[in-house]
């Protein structure tokens, strides 16, 4: 009888998990676009969807704008871009839509950045001391529950000085 | 005794005859006829298929699992063929175009019946659409969202007004002139066998609205060749009545004309094209009429077909574009010719005869012919070696648009700049396990390959692998990469939004995606490909995938 009883927990058990496997694959719908805004992407993902959110408050656009501007230019050649674009670098894109006075592109993980100003063959510009912008992301990222990617960062985020 | 000899020797001498007569009218296999095209999907229970691929005036002999079940004459080679049978589940369905004493092989690929789709209860079919506008005066009605092979009931305010079958996923049902304010609905229908007949909900209502006060001018497509019984008229309203005349100095006569199928038709014309004459069309509401085409005089001789690039090798179809309507295409390898079809005034999808394939490195062409003249033969399009895409990382490196194409895009070679997803755009679903996301890829047109890792034509191998769970970090982290063949027999895979590279995690060149290093090591996280899934064919002529990622 106890042989029973312990078969039907263990029935009972194997049910209870099965209902917590991840359900297949469905499609979400792309993010509605808003007239104005910045899109931000972390590079997270060789298939899967990377995370992205919109960042429309004129507040935190206007703190953006400004810690774009903040960011010092550095010659390309002091810069090695290829060795954190790659998958494992939790990198951020931002798209600016409409905005003016905002570049179109800018790609930064870390202190560093890649701003793609937009203007007709004008080559990218390289920066470094973007920190506070990745900081900012960092932040947001979190907000939308994406924690796992930063757990090297802000051990390693201990160790860097302070940017207000 | 000895009447029954003389009565079996009379069989014999009767019969004789007969034997020899049927083997002479045997049509003689020729392999530069084109085996035609049999459009799939079709249904179980469905009586009704379509083709293509055809020549003009040829026979088309429908054959069921091997055997013969139909055979009908075809005008323009192309377009749906009733069945004298209804069709089983799994059933095979190929088909032979015999031209004059001579017989194609039959169609490279056979048709497999398959189970009709079915809406979200699994008990009804799917319930179609009235195409809208729905405008007085229309002599036609198209009700969209079919599933092939099904009946389309039409009813008019509520009762029945017509019905019929079709092998597409639309309808087009011909009706008396519409008259405004009246109401139309549809549904469909198609019979099981085991099940009993599947029927759809009845459509939206469409309303019949008042038509507009004027028409478009037509356009009659070019060229027009002396000679030929075939006029394609474009800039049509759907359903209007379309003439078109014939005039000279001293004559304006009508010599073709019907119902508007589409906003582009083709009509018969009699007597045939004529030099000395021009052509132009009216398309007409009730009364109202469309102003007069611009006339259009025929050429003498039809102009060169073109081949659309690429062919590759071993493949067994070839697209020959700027045809003449209703004109016979010829294709040809090193001057030999290899395919014969209907032109149909745009590009026509052809089969090569038998066995026969495209050799790398050979030349191949095409004409065309209206009535007994040839055109020019095409310019020639080299036999590629495959499909294998040229490592050319700029292509994809672009600041633009280089995290918006993940790995699935720079496999398949498709750029779609929303990080496209298996499964995406064919509309399946997949979970984190190599055979969901193959099948989710597969719906999209990927199609499995042999442990030979062979592609065919003008395909090219990828290769997928999953890192089934939190391999280093914890939480949901589970992901999937494809690596893909470049033509330079090495491999090469674009890490999600980070840029195509021809190495490895270790910085090797990749030779074998089997053995490669596939991890992905950054200071913030690291995956681990370690499952290996396994290898697909893609062509970029038949793969669709997309993604919902925004890129702006």
């Amino acid at each position: 009888m106890s042989v029973k009883i312990r078969m039907i927990k263990i029935l009972l058990l194997a049910a209870a998990l099965l209902t917590l496997l991840p359900a297949g694959q469905t499609w979400a719908q792309a993010l509605p676009a808003p007239e104005k805004g910045v899109l931000v992407t972390l590079s997270a993902y060789s298939g899967r969807p990377n995370p992205q959110w919109w960042i429309t408050d004129q507040d935190q656009l206007g703190r953006l704008a400004e810690l774009i501007k903040s960011a010092k230019p550095s010659p390309e050649k002091s810069f090695d871009y290829n060795k954190w674009n790659r998958l494992g670098f939790a990198s951020f894109w931002l798209n600016n839509k409409g905005l003016e006075g905002m570049p179109k592109k800018v790609h930064v993980w870390r202190d560093q950045a890649v701003i793609v100003t937009g203007q007709k063959d004008a080559p990218p510009l390289y920066a470094n001391e973007a920190l506070p912008l990745y900081d900012m992301l960092v932040k947001q990222a979190e907000e939308h529950d994406q924690h796992n990617f930063f757990r090297n960062y802000h051990k390693w985020r201990k160790d860097q000085p302070t940017v207000k | 005794m000895a009447i029954f000899r003389i009565r079996i020797f009379a069989m014999l001498l009767l019969a004789f005859p007969l034997i020899f007569l049927t083997t002479a009218c045997d049509p003689v296999q020729d392999d530069t006829l084109s085996p035609p095209i049999v459009r799939d999907p079709i249904h179980s229970c469905s009586e009704i298929i379509a083709y293509s691929g055809a020549d003009r005036d040829a026979e088309i002999w429908i054959y069921v699992n091997g055997s013969k079940v139909h055979e009908f004459k075809t005008w323009m080679g192309w377009g749906a063929a009733k069945l004298p049978v209804k069709l089983d589940l799994g059933d095979k369905v190929t088909l032979r175009q015999v031209v004059h004493d001579r017989i194609s092989s039959h169609s490279r690929d056979e048709v497999t019946v398959v189970d009709p789709p079915r809406d979200h209860t699994n008990e009804r079919l799917t319930t179609p659409k009235i195409k809208e506008p729905l405008i007085e005066c229309q002599k036609l009605v198209i009700v969209e969202e079919t599933v092939e092979g099904a009946t389309t009931e039409l009813n008019k305010n509520g009762a029945p007004e017509t019905s019929g079958m079709s092998p597409y996923p639309h309808i087009r049902l011909g009706v008396p002139e519409l008259r405004t304010g009246d109401g139309y609905k549809a549904r469909q229908r198609l019979c099981l066998k085991s099940d009993g007949d599947l029927e759809s909900l009845l459509s939206d209502k469409a309303e019949v609205q008042a038509k507009p006060s004027e028409l478009p001018k037509p356009t009659i497509h070019e060229p027009l060749v002396q000679g030929s019984d075939a006029c394609q008229v474009d800039d049509l309203f759907v359903g209007a009545r379309v003439e078109i005349h014939a005039k000279d100095d001293s004559n304006d006569v009508v010599v073709g004309g019907g119902t508007a199928q589409g906003s582009s038709t083709i009509f018969g014309v009699s007597p045939v094209l004529d030099l000395s004459k021009e052509y132009y069309a009216v398309q007409y509401l009730c009364e109202l009429a469309s102003p007069e085409s611009d006339p259009v005089k025929p050429q003498e001789d039809p102009p060169a077909p073109t081949i659309q690039p690429p062919i590759c090798k071993d493949g067994f179809y070839v697209t020959v574009c700027d045809t003449v309507v209703i004109s016979t295409v010829r294709v040809f390898i090193d001057g030999v010719q290899v395919a014969q079809t209907a032109g149909n005034g745009g590009c026509v999808r052809m089969a090569l005869g038998n066995a026969t394939t495209f050799p790398e490195g050979k030349k191949v062409a095409a004409s065309q012919s209206v009535d007994t003249r040839s055109s020019p033969l095409s310019a020639d399009v080299e036999v590629e070696a495959d499909g294998s895409p040229p490592y050319d990382p700029g292509k994809w490196n672009h600041a633009d648009w280089i995290h918006c194409n993940n790995c699935y895009n720079y496999g398949c070679d498709i750029r779609t700049d929303n990080f496209a997803q298996p499964g995406h755009a064919s509309g399946a679903s997949h979970s984190r396990t190599c055979p969901t996301v193959g099948s989710a890829a597969e719906s999209d047109g990927l199609t499995v390959t042999d442990i030979e890792k062979k592609c065919w034509g003008c395909t090219h191998l990828v290769a997928l692998v999953v890192d089934p769970l939190e391999s280093s970090v914890p939480g949901d982290r589970w992901d999937y990469h494809w690596y893909r063949m470049d033509d330079n027999g090495r491999w090469s895979h674009k890490p999600g939004g980070t840029p195509a590279t021809e190495r490895d995690a270790s910085g090797n060149l990749i030779t074998n995606p089997e053995t490669a290093d596939r991890r992905s090591i950054g200071a913030d996280y690291t995956y681990d490909y370690s499952l290996f899934c396994g290898y697909y064919c893609v062509d970029k002529g038949v793969v669709s995938i997309s993604g919902y990622r925004s890129c702006d």
